[in-house]
């Protein structure tokens, strides 16, 4: 005997999580979420939890043991994604509802925590540059920006003045984790509605 | 797949991921902690970055060398060799500095913004008028005159770095 294939349902799709899915899985291959430079690229830091580039005067930090850390975070997100493409699409095709329910439940609210984690990190790293301000040849307190800011600073010493342009955005590659982020935490709601 | 492993194996399989990534950091680099965490020996990172900070005009800099001095006329060229030692291009917009003829002390500026090559090396050739006549028995009596009195903008990367060497501290010769 064979089983009957059900039909599909598309007014069952958690459309949210499908959302929030796609999003979440193309989220790691759009680069940096935050960017802080000095200068034109004299100091460059582009970060986002899935990578952390630093330049400074050309030379790039790199840590590998952060890097193969954030392949794990990539790849632990693009897992979330899939698990919200199919706990999306298991209700519209009448199969495994509660596995449905499992994957939506485990992942909808993952990348929300991890923005939230992600700018939280970031503004106790700006304070910490603050604090310690020797990223540079020269010995200069610098107030450092916190998340968005598009500023010029000069200083002048004793023999020495310096001007800097700093410039913190975040690109639009967070935009887009905030867009899965409430597209996954909204699907866990609309999955109960389902 | 028996819907229960699936329900067991759903939340452990992104720790798995994550550790088995921190296992390979480590594996890869042969389970050496330093070399796992810093790509670079961070002394030797922090070196290079800190040998531009002491490379600016003064005693026993490697970044200026003083070349050539010529006289011709009434005009003074002083030719200095510049050495970069970072990865990024250094426009030297202003320079300035005194130099010694005869008794008498000249002027000597760059005409035009020079960019120093990433890593590598430019010629600065300075040039000024001399100074009064009347003060210079010999122009060429010293065959080593230092410069000195330096002023300079320099331009790192949209860095503006201004350095006047302070009065009576060395020179470059």
């Amino acid at each position: 005997m064979t089983e009957a294939t059900p039909t599909p349902d598309f007014h069952r799709m958690n459309i949210p999580g499908a959302i929030a899915g796609v999003l979440t899985l193309i989220l790691p291959f759009l680069g940096a979420w935050w960017s802080l430079t000095l200068g034109t690229d004299a100091i460059v830091v582009a970060t986002s939890p899935f990578e952390a580039k630093t330049f400074i005067f050309g030379n790039y930090i790199a840590s590998p043991l952060f890097e193969w850390f954030c392949l794990g975070l990539k790849l632990g997100v693009t897992y979330l994604g899939l698990l919200l493409i199919a706990g999306s699409i298991l209700p519209a095709m009448n199969r495994n509802e509660d596995l449905a329910r499992v994957f939506i439940n485990f992942a909808s609210r993952k990348l929300l925590w991890l923005v939230l984690i992600f700018v939280v990190a970031l503004v106790i790293f700006v304070l910490l540059l603050n604090q310690t301000s020797s990223v540079l040849p020269v010995r200069i307190d610098i107030p450092f920006p916190y998340l968005v800011w598009t500023k010029s600073l000069s200083a002048d010493m004793e023999n020495m003045g310096i001007v800097i342009p700093i410039c913190a955005k975040f690109t639009y590659a967070f935009d887009v984790a905030v867009i899965a982020a409430v597209s996954g935490a909204y699907s866990r709601i609309y999955h109960e509605k389902l | 797949m028996d819907e229960k492993i699936i329900r067991s194996a759903v939340p452990i399989i992104p720790a798995v991921l994550l550790i088995g990534c921190i296992l390979a950091a480590f594996a890869t680099h042969g389970w050496d902690v330093q070399a796992t965490l810093f790509a670079e020996d961070p002394a030797k990172t922090a070196k290079s970055l800190t040998e531009f900070g002491s490379g600016a005009p003064g005693g026993g800099s490697e970044f200026f060398k003083f070349n050539d001095v010529d006289i011709s006329g009434d005009r003074v060229r002083v030719k200095l060799e510049v050495q970069s030692p970072l990865n990024i291009p250094i426009t030297v917009k202003e320079l300035s500095a005194e130099i010694p003829v005869g008794d008498g002390v000249g002027m000597v500026s760059l005409p035009e913004p020079v960019t120093i090559p990433a890593k590598g090396s430019a010629s600065l050739n300075l040039e000024g008028a001399m100074p009064d006549a009347r003060t210079i028995p010999d122009p060429h009596a010293r065959k080593n005159p230092a410069v000195r009195n330096m002023n300079m903008v320099l331009d790192i990367s949209g860095i503006e770095l201004s350095i006047k060497q302070p009065k009576g501290v060395g020179g470059v010769s």
